[in-house]
Formats: structure tokens, sequence, C-alpha cells
């Protein structure tokens, strides 16, 4: 019976899953110091003059948050603390909606004002005209608008015109959704919708639409191009980072471009980085380890920081997320891979036993 | 000299060397426009693609046939013999052609070894269980799978021994029903060929583990590895592409397939000499 | 002529989106942006007959009419059904943050697919136990370089004597070996990508429309 319920699989799924728990409960410490290929990037942002502005793509899904939001976490920790200004995009529709919780929650705990420290740009799709246009001439595209911002209605406006007509909402939201990237089709579904939304609504949205332009917000004021950004960077879970390389080859010269993925498919980034189409890779949790180590250690310290978050008013749970939210994980990762290195190799010690015993 | 040994020299050594020295001139003039409307940086891509597509035409409609001119990636045994395993023990097969869009070329390349693989089915009447997660790819798979059962004269088939249905999706939801499945039926054999991230390992685990015959075909260079370690045939990246030429067994495919060969042969000769040249140059 | 038409449409429309990549004017530059705005809105409606198909398959599940029926199959399609519709509802009622949708976004959908994710794990261990066997020269090799980048990759260097020169020679070799690697098979499946693709323009392979030649 008990060679039934102890199979091989349930014995390793086992000692795999108390590695893991034993990593997240024993005192031990992993610091990491920087390494050569994350080391670039940092330094970038070390050296920017206060003032400047980075664009950062978020393209991570619920699946892979773990290892990919505490590279997010560091690298804007770092802008903000060295008064960098952070553009924010997602080109799906999942990773836009996680990216608007980290940059307002960052935001709001250093203080920074949104439109003029850091924007959301919200759903950036169909990404590859999205990043074409930034490298030709963003100011002749239309203003993307997140969903959080809505149309750039005040919110008081707002509410009376949910309240007064609850479909309005949701017609508004899928509006939002899909303007991303391009004005026309905006137009056209704000087109559809007319009798839907009343005709003040409609006179409303789109006057809002046909003012609204990217030049409104001031941290864009400035921006003209890759040429003005101190870097792109794209953080994700899927081999999306490699659309900002096919899309901005035009602009090679001109770009400045990093990339963060999970540790699986950093192997296959290295190239990009070989050929100095990237300047950096931050391979998932090390990577992420290796940034906030440093942040820690150079600007603020891990206290610091959960204090800065208490007085913002986050509560626990968002504080625990963010704080050491990379560093917490590495024990357990390092006990892991030590547990299938064993696996590993008493797997292959049965199989030369094995051979011997059939030769 | 025969004149098309002379040809292919042409192609493969005159022609690469041609491109490279002409490179470097269209790269100064990035940006001016030929004609004002052509690029001139885009020149060498254009000979290049004009090129490609010229060579693949050509293998493809010539009259000779060069099947005996490449490997076999994949025998149709192979997958004869999986479907023979399903009939014998009377359990479904199972096929998901990647979980990506149609837009991947990996997906339609999955498509093409599934339709060998539904025509094979077909004639043993096994059931195709077929979750999907692309609501675009859905359907193609379903039209395939009607186009096949109707030239084999079965167009009951889809109805009564087929499953085609979105899962999910979600990435981790379809990998988990996929996996759901093969754990409560049993699949007798597994087909996973196109494009997939990190579920797939979820996926061909759950096929292995539960005792079915695994193919697996994928093009993305992070997911090999596990492809090899989980399943009984895994086809590595161009493999998925001149897997479902071959197993069709049709002329033309297998010639283009061939003409792909050629392609490659080229690019490698670009490949040598650019890096001696460069390698050359470093030192003046 | 149910054939021929697509197949039509595959040939003019992929021939004018190849030639306008090489032209460089506005209003080609307006086309490609318009295609690429076209499509996404284009695929939306395959939703429709994807949900249909679904929820007929799961219907079969429920009602215990399909190929292989039990209960614990009806009790899953059932499950799904009202995670089905409790999904649809409240996100058609509103998924504005605060909202039931939201709230069920943030809290289970999120969770539940990282879960999924973190059982890779497991995955990749009994995968690893089962198959890394060093049984020749290669595979030695692979098994050595693998320790090498496991180890500097998660940390447990810094407890190694000389921990930094293995951190330092793994990342040459990622860059290195691991990369020329990489690109050989990049090239190739690059290769077979465009040859597939021009396969498809040119109606020469049309497995994925049902049809042999």
């Amino acid at each position: 019976m008990w060679k039934k319920i102890f199979t091989t699989r349930v014995i390793i799924n086992t000692v795999v899953l108390i590695s893991v728990v034993l990593g997240v409960y024993l005192p031990i410490k992993i610091t990491m110091p920087l390494s050569p290929e994350v080391q670039n990037a940092v330094h970038l942002i070390e050296n920017a003059e206060p003032g400047s502005t980075a664009m950062i793509s978020i393209n991570y899904a619920g699946s892979s948050i773990a290892e990919t939001e505490p590279i997010a976490v560091a690298l804007i920790r770092l802008c903000f603390l060295k008064d960098v200004n952070v553009i924010i995009c997602g080109f799906f529709p999942e990773p836009a909606q996680l990216a608007e919780g980290v940059i307002s929650t960052l935001g709001k705990t250093y203080g920074k004002k949104p439109g003029e420290d850091y924007l959301n740009l919200g759903l950036c799709y169909p990404y590859d005209a999205f990043i074409l246009g930034w490298g030709r001439d963003y100011k002749q595209q239309t203003g993307s608008i997140s969903v959080g911002d809505m149309v750039h209605l005040d919110p008081s406006e707002y509410t009376d015109l949910v309240t007064s007509n609850p479909s309005v909402e949701s017609v508004i939201n899928s509006i939002a959704t899909t303007i991303g990237e391009d004005r026309y089709i905006a137009a056209h579904l704000l087109d559809q919708h007319q009798e839907e939304l009343g005709e003040t609504v409609y006179q409303l949205l789109k006057e809002q639409l046909e003012t609204v332009t990217r030049d409104d917000w001031p941290i864009l004021q400035p921006i003209d191009g890759f040429g003005d950004l101190l870097f792109c960077a794209d953080i994700t879970g899927t081999s999306s980072y490699q659309s900002w390389i096919i899309w901005s080859s035009d602009y090679r010269d001109e770009i400045t471009y990093f990339a963060g993925t999970t540790a699986i498919s950093a192997p296959e980034a290295y190239q990009f980085l070989q050929a100095e189409q990237m300047i950096s890779v931050i391979p998932g949790y090390r990577g992420a380890t290796e940034i906030e180590t440093y942040v820690n250690n150079q600007y603020q310290s891990a206290d610091l920081f959960r204090k800065q978050m208490e007085q913002a008013g986050f509560p626990k749970e968002v504080i625990a997320a963010y704080v050491g939210g990379a560093s917490r994980g590495m024990p357990s990762l390092a006990l892991v891979h030590a547990c299938i290195l064993i696996l590993v190799l008493i797997g292959n010690i049965q199989y030369f036993l094995n051979r011997k015993k059939e030769a | 000299m025969n004149r098309s040994i002379l040809i292919n020299v042409l192609l493969v050594v005159v022609l690469p060397i041609v491109l490279l020295l002409i490179f470097p001139y269209t790269n100064q003039h990035a940006g001016d426009l030929f004609l004002g409307f052509f690029p001139v940086d885009k020149t060498v891509s254009f000979i290049a693609l004009v090129l490609l597509i010229s060579v693949i035409v050509k293998y493809a409609y010539e009259q000779k046939s060069h099947a005996s001119e490449i490997r076999e990636v994949i025998p149709r045994k192979f997958i004869r013999e999986g479907i023979g395993r399903c009939a014998e023990m009377g359990r479904p097969c199972m096929f998901v052609p990647g979980t990506s869009s149609p837009s991947d070329v990996a997906t339609i390349a999955g498509l093409a070894i599934g339709s060998v693989t539904i025509d094979e089915a077909i004639d043993l009447d096994v059931f195709i269980d077929s979750p999907q997660r692309d609501y675009m790819v859905m359907p193609i798979t379903k039209s395939l799978l009607e186009e096949r059962a109707m030239l084999k004269g079965r167009p009951d088939y889809p109805s009564t021994h087929s499953d085609v249905f979105l899962a999910s999706t979600v990435q981790f939801t379809h990998a988990q029903l996929v996996a759901g499945r093969l754990e409560r039926d049993r699949h007798g054999f597994a087909v996973f060929a196109g494009m997939f991230w990190a579920e797939m390992l979820i996926m061909l685990e759950a096929a292995t583990m539960n005792g079915a015959m695994v193919l697996s075909g994928v093009d993305s260079v992070v997911q090999m590895p596990f492809a090899v370690a989980a399943s009984d045939k895994a086809l590595l990246g161009e493999e998925l592409y001149a897997a479902g030429a071959q197993l069709s067994e049709e002329k033309r495919l297998v010639n283009s397939v061939v003409a792909q060969d050629l392609i490659k042969s080229l690019l490698f000769t670009a490949l040598i000499v650019g890096a001696l040249a460069t390698t050359i140059q470093s030192f003046f | 002529m149910q054939r021929n038409i697509p197949l039509f449409l595959v040939f003019i429309l992929g021939i004018i989106y190849v030639l306008l990549t090489f032209i460089e004017t506005s209003w080609s530059e307006g086309a490609v942006r318009l295609a690429s705005s076209w499509a996404p809105l284009l695929s939306m409606w395959a939703i429709v007959p994807a949900t249909y198909v679904t929820l007929a398959s799961y219907g079969r599940r429920l009602t215990k009419r399909d190929r292989n029926p039990t209960t614990q199959k009806a009790i899953l399609a059932g499950v799904t059904y009202v995670a089905f519709f409790t999904m649809l509802i409240s996100g058609l009622k509103s998924n504005a943050e605060g909202s039931l949708f939201d709230w069920m976004f943030r809290n289970i959908q999120i969770p539940v697919t990282s879960t999924m994710f973190s059982l890779l794990t497991f995955y990749i261990a009994s995968a690893a136990y089962r198959a890394f066997r060093v049984s020749r020269a290669h595979t030695s090799l692979l098994m050595v370089f693998a320790v090498l980048v496991m180890v500097t990759n998660t940390g447990m260097h810094t407890y190694i004597p000389f921990g930094q020169y293995w951190n330092e020679f793994s990342t040459w070799f990622l860059m290195t070996g691991n990369v020329a690697a990489k690109r050989a098979i990049l090239i190739g499946v690059a290769v077979g990508m465009l040859a597939t693709n021009i396969r498809i323009i040119f109606g020469i392979e049309r497995s994925w429309m049902g049809g042999g030649a």
C-alpha cells in the first residue's frame, strides 16, 4: 500500500515542496553584487541627469508576476530615487492593468505627480505601430489614453455622467481600451455608440477626443522620439521584448534599450546583448535581487522604503509585496535548484546501477 | 559544366558576396528614397527576398522530385504507430496546434502536422480531442477536420469522433485543462506542434506520465530542452516547418524544403565571408 | 471555387503587405496602420463561434452525452459553466476598479495563474530526474554547463570558493557558447518561417485549410 502512495512522483514533489517552504522560513541571506549584464542598465540610470525620461513597457501577466514584478519595482524605484521620469505602457490588456498598480503605488510612495513625473499610457495596441510611431514622429499620432485616466474627463463630471446613465461606463471603457494607439478607431466606436451615449455625452467625448493630444502631458513636452528618452525597457514574461528590437531597428542609433525577462527566457536574450542591440539583460529573480540589493545599499534602505510606503497609507500586504520582493525569494530559488541537482545525481546513479545490472 | 550546378554556385557563392559588397553602400544612404518611395537601405533585403521567393517557387513547380535529397525528419510511420496505439487501446488522440494565434507561422506548421494525424485518425476511427487556446485557430482546426473527413468520405466524423473547442485564452488555464484531460481520458497518442511557451512542459509531462506516446514540435528555443526531455519524438526548430511538408508526401512541398536548404547555404556563405571581412578589417 | 477565393485573397493581400514594407510613403504607412488596427477588431468576431462551441462541448459533458461520460466530468463541466457566467455577468455589469469583476480578476485569476506557473517547478524536477542522463560525452558537457549556470543564477556561488570567477565564467559562456548555438537554431527557424510564409502566400502549402494539393 505504501508503495502505491509514495510513488517516485509523490516523493519528488514532496522534496521540492519542502525545499521551497524551507527557503521561505530559514534565515538564509543571499546578497548578490551587480553582475556584468545588469550593471549597464543600473549605471545608466545612476548617471542620468535629473528630469530625463525613461520608457518602460510592462508586459507580464499574472502567471509570471512573481518573477517579473520585482524587476519593475526595483527599476522604477531607482528611477524615482534618481529623479528620472517614467513613462509606462503595456502591449496587452492584462499587463496594462497590472502596470497601473505598480506605477501608481510607487508614484504615490515617492510623492510623484502623474502626468509630470510619470505617465501610464495604458494599453498600446497594436504595438508594432506604437513602437514605429515613437521612432518616426510621435506628435503626429493621437493621444493614447489610459483606462484609468479615461478621456480626460473631470472626475465629478464623469461621476455625474455615469450615475445618470450607467451603460455609459462600459461603453467609455471599451472605447478607451480600443483606443490604444488609434484615434480613428476610437472615433468610429464613438460614432457607433452615439445613440446609446446620448447627445450631450457624445459631444463631450468627441470634444475631448479631438482636443487631447500627447502634448497635454508635461512629461511628454521635451520628447520627440527615441533619442530624447534615457532608455526604453521591456519587462516581460514572454518574448515580447523582441518586438522592440524588431520594430525599432530603423532607429538603432537613437534607441537605448534593455529587457527584463524571466530567468528561463534570459539565455535567449543574451544574443541581443552580444550584438549590442540591448545594453543589458535583467534575468528574472536574480537580476531583480541584484538591483534591489544595490538600491537598498546605495540609496534607500529597505526599512526606509517600508516606512515611506506606510506613510503613504498602503496596507500591509501591498507593502510586503513591494519591500524586498526579490531578495526574499532567493533562498527558495537556491534550495530548489540544489534539490534538482541532487535529484539529477540520484537519477544518474540509478541509471548506472541499472545498466551494470543489465550488463 | 552542368547548367544547374553553375546556377547553384552562382547562388550560393557569388551572390552573397555581391550582396555583402552592396550592403555598406546602401547603409551609408539610409533614409534616402529611390524614385521617391523605395528606401535605399532596404535594397539588400529586397534582393534577398525576391531571390528567396524565386528559388522556392522555381523548386516547387519543378517536374523532378527532390525527395531523396533530404533526410527524413519524421517518418509517417511514427504517426501511424501512435494512432494505431490509440485504436488498439480504444483511447482518444490529443492534438494541440500550439497556443498562439495563426499569425505565428509555427501554428500553421503545427496544423500541417495535425492534418496528417487527422488523416490517420479518420482511417482508424480514432477520437480526436483538441482543446484550443486561440479563438482564431479553433475554427481553422475545426474546418481542417471537416475538410479532411469530407475528402475521406466520412462527413459524420467531426460530430461523432472529435471534440475541438476553445479551452481558455489564458495560458495556464489551457495547459491545466489539457493536463486534466490527459489524466482523465488517458490518451494513447498526443501531438503538440506549434508555438508554445512555459506551459509546454506541463502538457508534455502530463502526457508522458499518463502513458501517452508523445510527438512534440516547437520552434521556440527556450522550450526545446523540455520538448526533448519529455516526449518520444521532438521536432526542433526548422524541423517543425519541414515536417508538415515532408509528411504530406507532396512533391511541391518537399521540393520547397530542398529550396530552403539552398537558401541556408547562401546565408552560410554570407556569414562566413562577412565574419572574415570584419575580422580582417579589425586588423587595419 | 470555395477554396480558390481564399487562396486568391491570401496571394493578393500577402504580396501587397510584403511590398508595403518596401515602400516608404505616407499612404503606405497609413495602409499598414489601418491593416494592423483592423486585424484585432476582425479577429474579435471569432470569439463568438468559439464561445458557442466551447459551451456546447461542456454542455455535452454536463448532460453526459459525451464519448465516455462520468459524474466527475459532469461536475467539472458544471463548475466551468458557473465560473463562466459569473465572470461574464459581473464583467458586463462593470469592470471598473473596485467592481466584482475587478476583485475576481485580482484575487482569483492572478493567484490561480501564478500557482499554475509555479507548478512548473514540480514538473521540471520530475522531468530532470527522469530524463537527464549523463551517458555520453556531449550529455556530460551539457551537465557541466547546466550546473554552472544553475549555481550562478541562484546565488549559490556566493557560498562556494572562487564564486566570483564562476559567475564571470558563466556570463562569458552565456554570451558566447550559448549565443552561438541559439543563433544557429534561430537562423534555421527564420528561414523555415520565411519559406513557410512564401509557401502559404503562393498557395503551395494548403494543409492549413484542409485541402491537399
